[in-house]
């Protein structure tokens, strides 16, 4: 073929040009180190590489946002838990030394005070939070467990489900002494000595107290399934009093007729005839009671984290605002919050107030208090009367036989404040216990969540190693192999740039 | 016998011939470089012979120069030709398609790189499950509502840049016809001064390089074929005259013929034909007859029809139909090729085409229905024309089909626009869904905006999409062009509601605050998260393959184009050496010609000495 000067012209020109890309590319590579610079150069290199950086951002965001957050949340939790072991505990110690006999004036005191001060302390720990949100209050972060200061206005309508297990025996005195105060009042013979009397009796006690009604009195009745299977129920005919001192003055005796029960609105009990909480004990029954409270105390727990209820503060029905904490079936309706800690794996970071702190705990330490300062003024009246009766106002005969007679009666009510508080704190150290046992059962669970947590760290650690080494070895180039390439690439140019020099510099011209 | 001065002439002859060949060479020298330059050749030839009274009958008369012409094979003009179209087309498909791709590039969490739609997907997600930790923190609300923002921003820059390409290319289309109407005026021009000059004889040997390069110049554009015949006298057909009719056809519709040429124009649309269009795209049709010219058929080639393949190319995607009925004024049309209010890319007023005449729409409304499985398609649109139809009309149309806009088969813009369309829609509608069933923070429900959405034009509000629900009971509505649906959603326009933009407690996590649930409660945040991988939005993937899919589309196109334009440039290559081969002036073939036309006229000119002391010797010295 007739090859011209031109030809050979054009032709190293595009070979030099050939070669100065490939010089570029190898530059490119060089300087980002990567096998692309843009999708078309590879497209399945690309579209792996999307995939990569997405599975990569998936593990960052479990390995450095929602592990850390979730460990923190469990140790707010962790130790709120310890707190209230150690509440408990203090409890349970003052429990077993107001059960022990000969308890002196100074030992009372004692107790009354530690007991007071715990008291305050037993749902504080509920209201613990993480960065503001409270943890244990579920979805209603920005709610605290109990009510903050004294709310007076507030109502609710709460449905509170017992079984025979709720019946506790307690026991109540009436007819207290009141020391006279003068002699002319001590001799005054309308002022009778009172008989203090003890009446034992099966109640159930609900979790507030100064309630306003009790809704379904009219209607209460418990049910149990009997030996067939069928389920049964069994009326209850109530009888509400505001008081128990009320009881008496309506009644004319604290008796109840058998398969009655008297609830009494100030305390919040529902007090049954013997009768009546043997049937329900054998029969192994659970009631259902409707009430209505206006009016917290400050350090109350709300209902709607433990019963459902009904806030009917606002009059209007549609902005009274309902709370379902079991639902049709009696199933426990839970709040979890849960964070996505690895692939396909949620840890449920939360812990229910109602599954550590129990309701009932405050009113059995309120419960304890006044057992020891019942305790406590009884002997206080015992000794005021022996200090009169050695006092020089009363030496006269018949104040002496008076005073007898009142410290006899005072002496009674003393030995059953006594044979009540010894009996009381003793039963109520098995109430202590189930309640630790709740609060460890928590605080083991948080733990092994910790545990797991650990583990799911530890793996989502060699994971995102795993998945960064994939993503380098998709589009990332080793620097050597690039450098090597490279030198090659600009090898061959230099070449062909030697050799286009050579071309045309001698003609036929330059040799005639 | 012949003259005694007979040797003088041979020889002056010689000399004349040679004279020529070396003006010829020196020629050929001075165009070494000159760009579609064929070397030219002094043609000789030995003169007639003269009979001579003689016993050796005639005698050779010396040399004449029959023609100078051009070197050059019509064969590799025509193959170059024929190749160009391609490289032409695959070279500026190749230029736009890389520009298309810049947009959806992606180098991931780099400082320096460009974050791309997976990074703000990924983002926007990731801030989503923080979300669900403390969804009741108005700090974090914003966070993520402000990576929702990026990702509708994101897209509204995409579309933005695709629309200026779109522009761009337009204005590349008007220039374009405006070079080939140029190029045929100048061909015109050049045919009639060939023809001048030849039929007086010879060769117009530097008009007909002119002539040639112009051709190469169009041939890029369009694919082009050019005609030479000579004009022949029908009574006399072996008469050589020496005119030729010269005709450039493209795309098989005539340009030039000899020298008169015809001119292409660029018509403005007043009709949209995909709903993403921007205003003034040109049409390009001939300007004496109005004929529309194909440019982005699919036989063509060249850069015209690569820059329509870009600015058009829907992936044949458009809408046609079968026409049902039709009234004074409406068109019904059924089994419709597109049957998800997602991938409507129809504009809302255009034009129908139907027996290739054109029909002008103002708007129109679609049957949606639901069947058992709960899926959702459109069975029927119903077009409003303009102008009332004719009985006689109506009756061609009974059976027809009908289509808006043509079926470009290839990856363009309007097919990037309606694939962010569709993404958009299915996304936002399903996210949309989800966050209407709860309440925000102050317990009010939220179904009074939506999450992603548009702003009306007309009054700027922002839509609510509320049109596409079905009312309770039943499983079809229909629905107008310019009702609240997603059809209204477009790439270029989208955004997070401003409700949400301005107050962070608006956004719903939850069915109930109050009651049931609390301030953190997310089940709602749940369902959304499903929406990154666990559902099928788009193409029959999850949300997050978007930009896998497009990559794939628009690399895959890219790399074609690449691999063709090296090919195709290679074989021009190839086949421009051929030519050069044939006509390119050599160097040292033109100095051997210099050597050799020089001896040949000294010889000559020896020659002459010889003759003239052959006439001394005779004249002064022979019978003296």
């Amino acid at each position: 073929m007739r090859i011209t000067n031109n030809m050979m012209l054009r032709n190293a020109s595009s070979n030099i040009n050939g070669n100065k890309i490939n010089v570029n590319a190898m530059e490119n590579q060089m300087s980002s180190q990567k096998k692309i610079q843009r999708p078309s150069d590879d497209p399945v290199i690309a579209v792996r590489a999307l995939r990569l950086r997405s599975s990569l951002s998936e593990i960052n965001q479990y390995y450095e946002n929602n592990i850390p957050d979730a460990e923190s949340w469990l140790e707010v939790t962790e130790t709120a838990l310890k707190n209230m072991e150690k509440i408990l505990t203090d409890i349970r110690t003052q429990c077993e030394y107001g059960a022990g006999d000969q308890l002196t004036a100074d030992d009372r005191k004692a107790i009354l005070t530690a007991l007071e001060k715990l008291r305050q302390q037993v749902y504080s720990e509920g209201n613990a939070d993480y960065a503001g949100r409270t943890v244990f209050t579920g979805y209603r972060t920005n709610q605290k467990l109990t009510f903050m200061q004294d709310d007076a206005s507030t109502k609710y309508e709460i449905t509170q489900k017992f079984t025979y297990a709720d019946l506790e025996e307690y026991r109540y005195y009436s007819d207290k002494v009141t020391v006279p105060a003068t002699p002319g009042d001590l001799l005054n013979p309308a002022n009778t000595v009172p008989n203090p009397q003890e009446a034992v009796f099966q109640r159930i006690r609900l979790s507030y107290g100064k309630i306003d009604s009790l809704d379904n009195a009219g209607s209460l009745s418990y049910s149990y399934t009997d030996n067939t299977g069928t389920v049964q129920t069994s009326p209850i005919t109530v009888t509400e009093y505001e008081t128990f001192e009320e009881w008496k003055a309506q009644a004319g005796n604290y008796t109840i007729a058998d398969g009655e029960a008297v609830f009494i609105k100030e305390s919040g009990e529902l007090i049954m005839s013997k009768g009546l909480s043997d049937d329900i004990r054998e029969n192994k029954g659970s009631l259902e009671l409707n009430y209505t409270k206006t009016g917290f105390a400050k350090g109350e727990v709300r209902p709607e984290y433990y019963y459902n209820c009904k806030d009917v503060t606002n009059p209007d029905p549609d902005k009274q605002i309902e709370y379902t904490k079991f639902d049709a079936n009696g199933k426990e309706i839970y709040q979890d919050i849960n964070y996505l800690v690895a692939a396909n794996q949620t840890l449920t970071v939360n812990t229910q107030a109602s599954d550590v702190f129990d309701a009932s705990l405050g009113r059995d330490v309120d419960a304890l208090i006044e057992a020891v300062r019942f305790a406590q003024e009884a002997n206080a009246k015992v000794e005021e009367i022996e200090k009169m009766q050695k006092m020089q106002e009363y030496s006269s005969d018949d104040s002496q036989a008076a005073l007898e007679e009142w410290l006899v009666a005072a002496k009674k009510e003393a030995a059953y404040a006594e044979d009540n508080m010894q009996k009381l704190y003793n039963s109520y150290i098995g109430n202590c216990d189930g309640y630790l046992s709740k609060v460890l059962l928590a605080k083991t669970s948080v733990g092994s969540k910790g545990e797991s947590l650990e583990l799911t760290k530890n793996r989502m650690e060699n994971q995102q190693t795993t998945v960064e080494t994939l993503k380098s070895e998709n589009e990332d180039r080793e620097l050597s192999d690039i450098i090597i390439d490279y030198t090659a690439a600009y090898s061959a140019y230099e070449a062909s740039l030697q050799a286009a020099a050579k071309i045309n510099q001698n003609t036929l011209l330059n040799f005639i | 016998m012949p003259s005694t001065f007979f040797g003088l002439t041979i020889a002056s002859s010689g000399l004349n011939a040679y004279q020529i060949a070396l003006n010829t060479t020196a020629n050929n020298i001075s165009n070494l470089r000159t760009v579609g330059y064929s070397r030219q050749q002094a043609n000789r030839v030995a003169s007639d012979a003269l009979r001579v009274c003689a016993k050796y009958g005639s005698t050779g008369t010396g040399v004449t120069t029959t023609e100078i012409k051009q070197i050059r094979n019509e064969y590799y003009d025509q193959k170059y030709w024929y190749n160009q179209s391609s490289v032409g087309l695959y070279e500026t498909r190749l230029d736009y398609l890389l520009q298309i791709e810049n947009y959806f590039l992606d180098d991931g969490e780099d400082a320096n790189g460009m974050k791309g739609f997976n990074t703000i997907f990924d983002s926007m997600f990731r801030a989503l499950d923080t979300l669900k930790h403390s969804a009741a923190d108005t700090e974090v609300r914003q966070q993520f509502i402000g990576k929702s923002q990026n990702l509708m921003t994101y897209f509204n820059s995409v579309s933005l840049g695709l629309r200026q390409i779109q522009s761009s290319t337009n204005d590349e289309i008007r220039a374009t016809v405006q070079n080939i109407n140029a190029i045929a005026e100048k061909i015109a021009i050049l045919n009639k001064q060939i023809n001048i000059i030849e039929v007086q004889g010879g060769y117009a040997n530097e008009l007909r390089d002119q002539r040639a390069l112009l051709v190469d110049e169009l041939s890029k554009i369009v694919p082009t074929e050019v005609s030479e015949v000579p004009v022949k006298n029908t009574n006399y057909p072996d008469m050589q005259i020496g005119s030729n009719y010269y005709t450039v056809k493209i795309g098989g519709q005539l340009l030039v013929r000899t020298d008169e040429y015809t001119t292409l124009e660029c018509r403005v649309r007043e009709e949209k034909i995909n709903q993403s269009d921007i205003d003034g795209l040109y049409d390009v049709i001939w300007s004496d007859t109005g004929n529309s010219f194909r440019a982005g058929g699919d036989s063509m080639s060249g850069t015209l029809k690569a820059l329509f393949d870009i600015r058009d190319g829907n992936n044949a995607e458009n809408f046609t139909g079968a026409i049902e009925a039709t009234s004074g004024n409406t068109i019904r049309v059924t089994n419709p090729s597109i049957t998800a209010i997602e991938a409507m890319n129809m504009p809302e007023s255009g034009l129908l085409t139907i027996n290739g005449k054109n029909y002008k729409y103002i708007d129109f409304e679609f049957e949606y229905e639901k069947d058992a499985e709960g899926n959702y398609s459109i069975t029927s649109y119903t077009f409003r024309l303009e102008d009332t139809l004719t009985t006689e009309d109506q009756s061609k149309m009974r059976g027809r089909t009908v289509s808006i806009g043509s079926a470009v088969d290839s990856m363009g813009i309007p097919y990037y626009m309606a694939q962010m369309n569709m993404f958009l829609r299915s996304f936002s509608k399903k996210f949309n869904d989800v966050l209407k069933q709860g309440v925000d923070l102050s317990g009010n429900k939220t179904d009074y905006y939506s999450f992603f959405t548009n702003t009306k034009t007309s009054d700027k509000t922002e839509f609510n999409f509320s049109d596409q629900d079905f009312p309770a009971g039943t499983d079809k509505i229909t629905l107008k062009s310019s009702s609240d649906s997603y059809y209204r959603m477009t790439a270029y326009g989208v955004h997070v509601s401003d409700a949400c933009v301005r107050d962070p407690d608006k956004l719903s996590t939850t069915v109930d605050i109050a009651g049931k649930n609390g301030v953190d409660a997310y089940e709602l945040l749940d369902e959304l998260s499903k929406l990154e991988k666990d559902t099928i939005v788009y193409r029959g993937g999850n949300a997050a393959g978007f930009l896998k899919c497009i990559i794939t589309d628009i690399s895959v196109d890219t790399q074609e184009s690449k691999i063709f334009y090296q090919n195709y440039s290679n074989i021009s290559e190839t086949i421009d050496n051929q030519r050069m081969s044939v006509s390119g002036v050599d160097e040292d073939e033109e100095a051997l010609d210099l050597i050799r036309f020089q001896n040949a006229y000294n010889l000559s000119s020896k020659m002459i000495s010889i003759m003239t002391e052959l006439y001394d010797r005779l004249i002064l010295q022979t019978g003296v």
